[in-house]
Parts: C-alpha cells; sequence; structure tokens
C-alpha cells in the first residue's frame, strides 16, 4: 500500500524548485569543491564503469560521480570531496588495494593537454 | 616582324595544345602561378578508362611478326610496323594501328577494354618483348590554390606563399617537396587522418567537402561546469570549434575551471592543423595540402584552456576506430577508422602516461601511426605524448633547416619538418616564413575564415606534426598495407640529411636536453630524429603491395536519406608486378533503400536512395595476375547530421548537484513504503 504523508509532501514541495534549475540560471559556485578526477586501471575488466564505480567508492569511502570506461581496464571517475587532503586521502585508499588497482593516475588542471605554447617572436627567428 | 609574329602564335598555339592535354590533370585551366618550374612526367595514378585501351608495344626483333615484315629489308629496326590486322587474329581483339614511335615499336589502340587488360594480353603473345600501357604525360603536379605560389598577389603575405611544400632550394633547405611526391600520389580519399584537437571550422572553404562527421570528446569540467568545453555540453558528435578564448576574469576567478590558464584569443589550431593536412588543393581556392586528397576526421579534445588527458585518451581509441562501451558518452563506433592520428598537442611531463601508452600501444597496434607535435618549449626535452612509445615525435626546423629556436629536441624525436620562422624579431616586421594555413578572424567565437600570414602567424611544432601525418597519408595511398612500424621507418630511411652550415652566425650544434633552453641550433639525429621530411622521396621509397588492394570510398561520406552516393574505386592499388583489369561493384545489402546504377563495372558507380537505412556495396577489383579478386565492402548510412546530441561527460553543468539534490528528495518524498 502506498501512502505518503503531509512532511513528505512539504519535501517535496521544497525540491520541486531546484527540479527546475536548468544551466543558465544555476549561479557558479564561488568555490567549487575541489572534487579529483582520477583515472584507475583495474586489475580486471567491469562490464559496466558503474561497476568499477562501486568498487572503487567502497574503497574511497567518499561519493564517486561520472565514472567512465576509456578502455583497456581503464576507469575514469570524479572524488567527491570536502577538501583536497580527503580527496588525496581518498585515491590513496583505492591506490593501495592492488586486487582492485594497478594504478591511480590524478587529474588537475596542472596537468591538462595543450596546444604547444605558442612560441614568442624571439624563439621564433 | 611578320615571321616572327608567326612563330610566336605557332609556339602559342602549342603551348595552349600542352594545357589542355593537361586540363583533365590540374582540374581547371593552370594559372600563371601553377606554371611555375613545370616540366613533364607521367602522372602514377592515372585515371583508369576502362573503355579505350592505349599501349605501346615493342615487337621482338626475332619474332616471326617482325620476320615477316622484314624480309625484304636489310635492317629490321627501320621497317614500319604496323601489326593491328595480325595480332587482332592472333588475340581475337580489335585492334588499331597507332604511330610507329620508335624501331620495331608502334602505339595499339582497342574499345571496350582497359589498357591495363591489352597490356597483359600482348605481355602474353611470343612475338611481343613488352608492352605497357601509354600513360597520359601531365605538367608536374602543382596545384591552383593562389596563396600556394611564391610571388603571388600584392598585399598578400607571406610573398614566399607555401615555401615548405615546395622542393628544396638553397633557401628552403627545410622544404619537404611534396609537389614532387604528388607526382607518385596525391592521396586516396580512403585514407582517414583525424586531427585530435580543439575541433575545426567545418564552413571553411578549404575544409568544406574534406571532412568526414567526427566526434566531440570535450567532456565536463571538475566542478561540472562546461566551460572548458564551451559549448554547453559535453561529449557529442558536433565536433566544430566554438572557440577556446580565455578572458582574464576566466583565468583569475579563484578556484575557477580555467584558473591560471594562458589568457588569449581563439586558436582556431584545429582548422589550422587539419588544413596542413588536408586542405582541398587544386581547386583554385586559397591554401594546398600535404595530404591533397585525403579526408580529415575532426576529434575534438580541447576546449579552453587545452584538455584533459582522459578526454584524449578516449579520442585516440575511437578515432582508431576501437570502440569503447561507455555511460557518459563514447559515442557510437566511429565509421571511419583513421590510419593516421595527428597530436599537435601535449605537456610538459617528460615522462610518458600509463594510460597514453596503453592508448598508444592499442592504436598502433590496429594499424594506426599516430604522429605527434615535439612540443615549443625552446629545447628542452619531449613532453608527453610526443615521448610515448610508438608516437612519431615531430620537431620543427627554420626555412634553413637547423632546428627552430622554439622546438624542443631530444631522442623521442623521429623525424623533423618545417615549423615557421620569422627572421625578424619584432612583431611589428613580418614573419617571413610562417606556416601558412586556414584561420579564422575570430577573436572569440567564430568570425570569417581566412589564412595565417605574415602578421598574424603560425609557427610552432604544431605545424610540423601535419605535415608527417600528410605524408603518412600519402604513404599510405600507394600502399595500404603499410604498418605504423614500416611508416616510421620509412619516413626516417627517406629523410634528408640535416645541414651543417648555412645556419644564423654563431649557431652550434644541438644537444641532449639539459633543463636550459636551446634556441636555434644544428641538428643531429639524437636530437631532431632521423633528418628533415622529404614528401617525394618517403613515397618513392614504399613498395607496391604483394597483392592487389581493392580501396573504395563513397562521396558523399555520410549522405542525407534520399541522396546518391558515388562509389569510387579509382584509387585501389595493384600488387607488385601487376596491373588492375577491371572492377565489379555488387550490392550486398540494399537495406531497403538502395539501388546500384547498372553497369557497374568501371572504377566508379552509383547507388540511389530511397530515404534514410544503411546499406553495404562489395568493390571486386580483378589484376593481370588473373587470381581471386582482391575485394572491399563500403558500409554507408544515409542519415540526418546529428548536431545536438545528448550532453554527457560530468553531469548536468552548474545545476547538477542542486539538479540531483531536488532529485533525491522528490524521489524520497513519493518513495512507495510499506508498512
Amino acid at each position: 500500500m502506498v501512502t505518503t504523508i503531509p512532511w513528505r509532501h512539504g519535501l517535496l514541495l521544497a525540491a520541486l524548485p531546484l527540479i527546475g534549475c536548468d544551466t543558465l540560471n544555476a549561479p557558479i559556485p564561488a568555490v567549487p569543491p575541489p572534487d579529483l578526477r582520477i583515472v584507475i586501471t583495474t586489475q580486471r575488466d567491469y562490464p559496466t564503469p558503474g561497476e568499477a564505480k562501486i568498487h572503487a567508492e567502497n574503497l574511497a569511502k567518499v561519493p564517486i560521480r561520472d565514472a567512465d570506461d576509456l578502455g583497456g581496464g581503464k576507469y575514469r571517475m570524479v572524488l567527491v570531496c570536502p577538501d583536497v587532503v580527503t580527496c588525496r586521502e581518498a585515491a590513496q585508499r583505492i591506490a593501495n588495494d592492488r586486487t582492485f588497482a594497478l594504478g591511480v593516475d590524478a587529474e588537475n588542471p596542472t596537468t591538462r593537454q595543450k596546444i604547444p605554447i605558442k612560441p614568442t617572436r624571439e624563439q621564433s627567428r | 616582324m611578320t615571321s616572327l609574329k608567326m612563330k610566336h602564335r605557332r609556339i602559342a598555339k602549342a603551348l595552349g595544345a600542352l594545357a589542355v592535354l593537361a586540363l583533365p590533370a590540374l582540374g581547371g585551366a593552370p594559372t600563371v602561378a601553377n606554371a611555375q618550374g613545370a616540366g613533364l612526367r607521367a602522372a602514377s595514378t592515372p585515371v583508369v578508362d576502362t573503355r579505350h585501351a592505349r599501349v605501346i608495344v615493342k615487337y621482338k626483333a626475332d619474332g616471326a611478326l617482325m620476320r615477316e615484315s622484314t624480309l625484304s629489308a636489310r635492317d629490321p629496326d627501320r621497317v614500319v610496323v604496323q601489326h593491328a590486322a595480325r595480332l587482332s587474329q592472333r588475340l581475337g581483339l580489335v585492334l588499331r594501328d597507332g604511330f610507329m614511335i620508335a624501331p620495331r615499336t608502334q602505339v595499339l589502340h582497342a574499345r571496350d577494354m582497359s589498357s591495363a587488360a591489352l597490356v597483359a594480353r600482348l605481355q602474353a603473345d611470343p612475338d611481343v618483348e613488352y608492352a605497357e600501357v601509354d600513360e597520359r604525360v601531365h605538367f608536374t603536379a602543382v596545384p591552383s590554390d593562389p596563396r600556394y605560389a611564391d610571388n603571388q598577389a600584392a598585399n598578400v603575405t607571406p610573398t614566399v606563399g607555401q615555401w615548405y611544400l615546395r622542393p628544396p632550394t638553397a633557401t628552403f633547405v627545410s622544404a619537404i617537396d611534396a609537389q614532387t611526391g604528388w607526382d607518385t600520389t596525391k592521396g586516396s580519399p580512403a585514407v582517414v587522418v583525424a586531427v585530435l584537437d580543439t575541433g575545426v571550422r567545418p564552413d571553411h572553404p578549404d575544409l568544406a567537402g574534406k571532412l568526414l562527421p567526427g566526434y566531440d570528446f570535450v567532456s565536463a569540467d571538475p566542478d561540472g561546469s562546461f566551460a572548458s568545453a564551451n559549448d554547453g555540453n559535453g561529449r557529442d558528435a558536433d565536433a566544430s570549434d566554438p572557440g577556446d578564448w580565455v578572458t582574464s576574469a576566466e583565468s583569475t576567478q579563484a578556484n575557477g575551471p580555467l584558473q591560471n590558464c594562458d589568457i588569449g584569443d581563439s586558436s582556431w589550431h584545429g582548422t589550422q592543423t587539419s588544413a596542413l593536412i588536408g586542405a582541398a588543393t587544386n581547386n583554385g581556392v586559397g591554401m594546398a595540402s600535404v595530404g591533397w586528397n585525403v579526408r580529415i576526421l575532426p576529434v575534438r579534445v580541447l576546449g579552453k584552456c587545452g584538455g584533459f588527458q582522459s578526454d584524449v585518451v578516449a579520442g585516440m581509441y575511437w578515432a582508431a576506430g576501437i570502440n569503447i562501451p561507455s555511460a557518459f558518452g563514447t559515442g557510437p563506433a566511429n565509421p571511419f577508422p583513421a590510419k593516421v592520428l595527428n597530436m599537435s598537442l601535449g605537456s610538459a611531463t617528460t615522462s610518458c602516461a600509463q594510460s597514453y601508452q596503453d592508448a598508444m600501444t592499442a592504436v598502433t597496434n590496429a594499424g594506426a601511426n599516430v604522429v605527434v607535435s615535439a612540443g615549443n618549449d625552446a629545447g628542452l626535452a619531449v613532453g608527453q605524448p610526443a615521448n610515448c612509445t610508438g608516437a612519431i615525435g615531430v620537431g620543427g626546423l627554420r626555412h634553413s633547416g637547423t632546428k627552430v629556436g622554439f622546438s624542443d629536441i631530444g631522442p623521442q624525436i623521429a623525424i623533423s619538418a618545417p615549423a615557421g620562422n620569422c627572421v625578424n624579431p619584432l612583431a611589428s616586421d613580418p614573419c617571413l616564413y610562417p606556416i601558412l594555413t586556414a584561420t579564422n578572424t575570430g577573436t572569440t567565437t567564430p568570425a570569417t575564415n581566412t589564412y595565417s600570414d605574415s602578421f598574424n602567424i603560425s609557427v610552432g611544432t604544431s605545424f610540423s606534426a601535419p605535415m608527417v601525418s600528410g605524408t603518412a597519408a600519402l604513404m599510405l595511398s600507394v600502399n595500404p598495407t603499410l604498418t605504423p612500424a614500416q611508416v616510421r621507418s620509412t619516413l626516417q630511411s627517406s629523410a634528408r640529411a640535416f645541414p651543417t652550415s648555412g645556419g644564423t652566425v654563431g649557431t652550434t650544434m644541438c644537444v641532449a636536453p639539459n633543463g636550459s633552453q636551446q634556441l636555434e641550433c644544428y641538428c643531429t639525429t639524437s636530437t631532431c630524429g632521423a633528418g628533415m621530411l622529404d614528401v617525394r622521396a618517403a613515397v618513392l621509397a614504399v613498395p607496391a603491395p604483394a597483392t592487389t588492394q581493392a580501396v573504395a570510398f563513397a562521396t558523399p561520406a555520410a549522405p542525407a536519406p534520399g541522396a546518391s552516393v558515388t562509389l569510387d574505386g579509382s584509387t585501389s592499388v595493384p600488387g607488385t608486378g601487376k596491373t588492375i583489369t577491371g572492377y565489379a561493384w555488387t550490392m550486398v545489402d540494399a537495406g531497403g533503400i538502395a539501388t546500384l546504377v547498372q553497369p557497374a563495372t568501371a572504377a566508379s558507380a552509383v547507388v540511389t536512395t530511397t530515404g534514410g537505412g544503411t546499406f553495404s556495396v562489395r568493390l571486386d577489383v580483378t589484376d593481370s595476375g588473373g587470381g581471386a579478386p582482391a575485394s572491399k565492402t563500403l558500409v554507408v548510412t544515409a542519415a540526418t547530421p546529428t548536431t545536438s546530441p545528448p550532453s554527457s561527460g560530468g553531469g548536468g553543468g552548474t545545476m547538477s548537484l542542486a539538479w540531483l539534490l531536488g532529485l533525491g528528495l522528490a524521489v524520497a518524498a513519493l518513495r512507495p513504503r510499506r508498512r
């Protein structure tokens, strides 16, 4: 039997404005969480990236989002953490389980792949 | 005076006739510019005419035919040979005599067969010393593109045009001589070069018609936004370049997704690199490209402030046709797997990340060549992914053949090619030897399509790599069976030696990277690769495949529902010592929409469609060896182009956390519960 009680109606009403948010209207947070994007090389392939994510989440002890299969037993996912230290520790916990992970590479803006830096005229003589 | 005028008229008439003969090869009237330095050569990729055979045949001096002809003559080499009638009887063909062109040598004509087929029949005759196709002769393949030429129109810079594609000279020591290479091959549209970059401007006149449907791999930033992607979404089928400008506000926003990124205007980098590889060539518009006829698969992996390694890696797999299942939009399988991946990108990391190395290994094992620019950190060690095993790292040269100041160096570099150099150090003075290429005038979003020049310059190893990629594509057009290892070794063995003189006064030898910058220096094989890229030598060094290879492509590659599709097998490659004698197209699966127009026994065929769907057609190519035909099956999908695919790769942008929270609360509120 399905029932709803008044306090749940209240919760639903409170939630509706949030559902209505869209990309354009939502403000960019002033200080986004220091989530860490990692690439895990796993011991074996998983049927779906979601299964790799569940395993990683159990080890990391933090929520994980956006698991993606890069092929060759590599899975990219984002650790959701309140601070940088927590993220690093979470990644380390994943890396420590050698039955699951062969390696964990962290990705951050400083390791972005870029167009080679534009040469100066002096270097272009 | 009058006789002199008449003489001039006769010369002009003769030249005019020669120009008319050359028209089919040039695809249009030759301009004054493209007549520069022209010589006569036989095209090695002739248009195959299967209905009119024309061959040159030489008879054996002691053969029956010559003995009959010379009964009353002292010298058999002075006898007029016209043996069409006798050979017609003997071979069961209808032959017609052509001119005698040399002792015991004449031209023979036949109808309703190819020259190659007639050659095969004649070669088997005991009276024939040799028979060969009477190939049409063309001017050396100088393209009609106006920006190609030296000393081009007033107010167009650089005045040296596309110096880097022409044969080397005392001034342009590092020029790659694509021009002579085009006499061997102008590239096959069946050879696909993937350009992993910022995407392309598909409306650029030199790229329109040369692009295959690519993919955009730029996913969400770590904060869930699409600031880097700059197109409002993640992975999708739209590989166009929306611009990659970075503002001061973006760069200084604390903890913002583009914090500390280099401030700058949009680069149109992917358009620039793509055009060097495959700009439409000999079309009287803009520029020429190394690859001439090859096609470009744009794979967008960089946005604002570059891109993430994982997106580049995903793009590599996809480009090579390795299908990776994904819940976040890796996309459909690539129907146009590339044999060459151009990656004018990287980071200063001097080791190769494992995920990069794995991708490099998988892609090369799949038969694709990965060409990567060395980097522009002025003589520091090569960064990744150029330093990964299997990558063809490309260093940058000045016009004089010395290492250009900005190019990185190291043993990981396989070969070097021109990267553009200015001589004049001041930006207010013209850059003398930039790498002219396609670009756009927009400083942020796209504006007018144009070309780089002496003031809006394009220099960098980013432009050296496409020259090698284009060359690799030409090599694969000559022999589609080449492995990546063979492509690399042939590029290297055919490269020209680096000069040891001619640099700027005071130039010294390059030394192994040591953490300090090294500007211009004389290249060595341990710092700049095997030598200077030489397109002519590279394509000539490619052996014919052991067996005949059927090669086919469709135009358009991705037709709209109901469109007609032209299938082309003319770039099929005969095996060693063989000639192609016939083509046959067969509908394998019409998909309920396709009809093959009959007869379908020429090098090209036409399929008409009645709607959307997929059909497949097989091409069988027979050769003079008489064995089983070589086959190639083309699968073509007629579909409405996808321009607004679903977003992916990192949630829903800035709304994601709030949206998920709201959704979670709503689900919790409505979730049925048991009592």
